[in-house]
This record gives structure tokens, C-alpha cells and sequence, in this order.
């Protein structure tokens, strides 16, 4: 079956969207990570990708100061001790 | 690349410490105070118990942990003052409220840069390089923070070594600000001489128990000289380290000229 650009009845379809199987011509089709996906479909995918990195990030920032913390008032005493000593 | 001249900088830093100073001037010393004076006081303390320091370990990180907690107002007082110098810098006005309302990753990225910086400082503190270097560091901490947009780990420290290109110039605003320390704080100590002197005049005033308590003698009058020197000096630094960084930036990117042909657009009739 000749299938159609959802976007552009006028088109052949040329892809499919990995996300909501909808058909897509050559300029519909958008390719990250080598695979096809529609313009809604992959700003979706591309936002939960950057939200994931940032919670990541928050993360790992938010582990880092606390050990750095409790880091920075160990090391405060045992400075203080040295040059005390 | 080429760097900013030093005179540039400088000057740019001694416009806009003015123009910044109501209020945030004003945020920067409220929040450095308590820091710097309980730090000065905990020197004292450890110094009076000397060798006996280890025996009185929980009393110790009773105070780090003060420490600590202060430091995290201090940082964020930096912050918030280097982000009104931004502002100025790209001449953009703001409310008030707006200026506080530092970007919660670039202050996050702020405190574990400069956490990190102060806990190398303390592990290498025998050395001598280990005060000068932590200052620099923690300086380009502040500046460069604004411009983590993100939380990461390593962004801080790409752009802490992106400043350290201009190391030349980054060591001559460091040595300025030393001796403009030095100069604050002989200043203060005059002050305080001609303070007592001029009291002397007055009746009732114990002049002999004033000279003792303010004399260079006294570790805790010394530690508070020093205090008033870097409270004195910290705007500047800081305001001369964000000119330099914003103009790095600039003339790396082209924002320069952009700036430069908006001017002559400006100008014309």
C-alpha cells in the first residue's frame, strides 16, 4: 500500500515515527540516535533526555557539597590542631 | 587570544564598585562579617589552647561547624554581589529581587567549587602557595560560577581554567589587591592610633587599657585589622576579576564588537 506523509498528503512516506508509527515524508522525518521520529514526537524525547541529565546532575552537585561539607569542618579541626600544634 | 589590559580592568572595576554598592555592597559585607570574625575568633581559640588543641576535639568541630554554616551565607552573598556586577556589566537594570534571585545551578556549581577550593586550601596549608592559590581560586570561583548554567561537576572548573589563560593578568589583579590590603589595613591601624590619641583628651578614658586593647600586639585586634582590610578590598577583587572574565568572554565570542558597532549605531543621528 502507497502509504502517505501524515503532514503532507501530497508526499510518499519516507519514515515512520519510532514513537507514534505516524508516516512521514523526507522533510518530516528527523533522525536522532539513527532512528526516525516527527518534530513533536522528538522534542518530547529530547527534553525527557535533558531532564534526566539535569536530575543527574543535581544529584551528583547536591552529593558532592554535603561530602565536601562535612569534608570542609573535618579538615577545618584537623588544620586547626596543626597549626596549634 | 589577547587579554585585557590590566589599567582597563581595573578602572572598569573602580567604576562599578560604586555604582553596585547600594545595596549590594551592603549584602556582600553583612554576610562576610560574621564568617570572618567568627573564623578570626576560632584562630584565637585554637592558639590560646596550643598544644593541648588535640585533647579538645568536640569543642573543635563545635566551631568548624559554625564555620561551615556561615561559610555557605558568605558564598552566597559573593554570589549575589558578583551577579549584580554582571548585571552592570551588560548594563542591564533589574528590581532589586530580581538580583537575589541568583540561578540555583550556577550557586550550587558556587558552593561546591568553592568548598572544593577551601578543603584543598586546609589539606595543603603548611605550604605556602596553599592561602594565595585558594584565594585566586576561590575569586575565579565567584566570577565564573554565573556562568554554569547547568549542574555539573566539571563546568566550574572548565571555566576556572578558561580565566586561568589570562594568568598573567588574573596575578597582577591579585597582587594589587594584596597590596591595597596592606594599605587598608595600616590605614585602619592609624586610625585606631589617632582614635586613642584624640580619646586621650577626653576625661574618664582609660587611654593605657585602649592602647593595650588596640595595640598590633593583641592577636585578636590583629586578626580584626585584618578583617577590615579584606572587607575593605573584597569588592574590588571581585569586581575586577568579573570585568575580566566578562571581557575574556567578550572578545572571544565577538560580543565586543557587537557592543562597539550598537554604540557608534547609537550615536549617529
Amino acid at each position: 500500500m502507497d502509504r502517505r506523509c501524515a503532514h503532507h498528503a501530497e508526499r510518499p512516506a519516507h519514515a515512520l515515527c519510532m514513537t507514534c508509527r505516524k508516516a512521514l515524508c523526507q522533510e518530516c522525518a528527523a533522525t536522532w540516535e539513527g532512528i526516525h521520529y516527527c518534530a513533536s514526537c522528538l522534542v518530547k524525547q529530547r527534553r525527557a533526555a535533558r531532564r534526566g541529565l539535569a536530575v543527574g546532575g543535581w544529584l551528583l552537585l547536591a552529593i558532592a557539597i554535603l561530602t565536601l561539607a562535612w569534608l570542609h569542618a573535618r579538615m577545618l579541626v584537623w588544620a586547626g590542631v596543626l597549626l596549634a600544634g | 587570544m589577547k587579554r585585557p589590559p590590566l589599567s582597563e580592568v581595573l578602572d572598569d572595576a573602580i567604576a562599578i564598585v560604586p555604582r553596585v554598592s547600594a545595596p549590594w555592597l551592603g549584602v556582600l559585607w553583612l554576610t562576610a562579617v560574621p564568617l570572618r570574625l567568627v573564623q578570626a575568633d576560632a584562630y584565637v581559640r585554637v592558639a590560646d589552647l596550643g598544644s593541648a588543641a588535640g585533647c579538645y576535639g568536640s569543642y573543635l568541630a563545635y566551631l568548624s561547624t559554625w564555620i561551615t554554616l556561615l561559610l555557605f551565607v558568605s558564598l552566597w552573598g559573593r554570589a549575589v554581589f558578583v551577579r549584580a556586577v554582571y548585571l552592570d556589566l551588560r548594563s542591564e537594570r533589574h528590581p532589586a529581587a530580581a538580583v537575589f534571585r541568583v540561578p540555583a545551578a550556577s550557586l550550587a556549581v558556587y558552593f561546591y567549587a568553592a568548598l572544593t577550593v577551601e578543603v584543598a586550601c586546609y589539606a595543603s596549608i603548611v605550604t605556602v602557595v596553599a592561602l594565595p592559590a585558594a584565594v585566586v581560586l576561590a575569586g575565579l570561583a565567584a566570577v565564573t560560577a554565573p556562568l554554569c548554567t547547568r549542574p555539573s561537576l566539571l563546568a566550574p572548573w572548565r571555566e576556572i581554567l578558561s580565566a586561568l589563560r589570562g594568568t598573567i593578568t588574573v596575578s597582577a589583579i591579585f597582587f594589587v589587591c594584596v597590596c591595597a590590603w596592606l594599605l587598608a589595613v595600616v590605614n585602619l591601624l592609624f586610625a585606631s592610633r589617632i582614635g586613642v590619641w584624640l580619646a586621650g583628651s577626653l576625661p574618664g578614658v582609660d587611654v593605657a587599657r585602649w592602647s593595650v586593647l588596640l595595640s598590633p600586639h593583641n592577636l585578636r585586634y590583629s586578626l580584626a585589622l585584618a578583617v577590615g582590610g579584606a572587607l575593605a578590598v573584597e569588592p574590588f577583587w571581585l569586581a575586577a576579576l568579573s570585568v575580566f572574565v566578562h571581557k575574556m568572554r567578550a572578545r572571544t565570542s565577538g560580543d565586543d564588537l557587537r557592543a562597539w558597532f550598537d554604540r557608534i549605531r547609537g550615536s549617529l543621528p
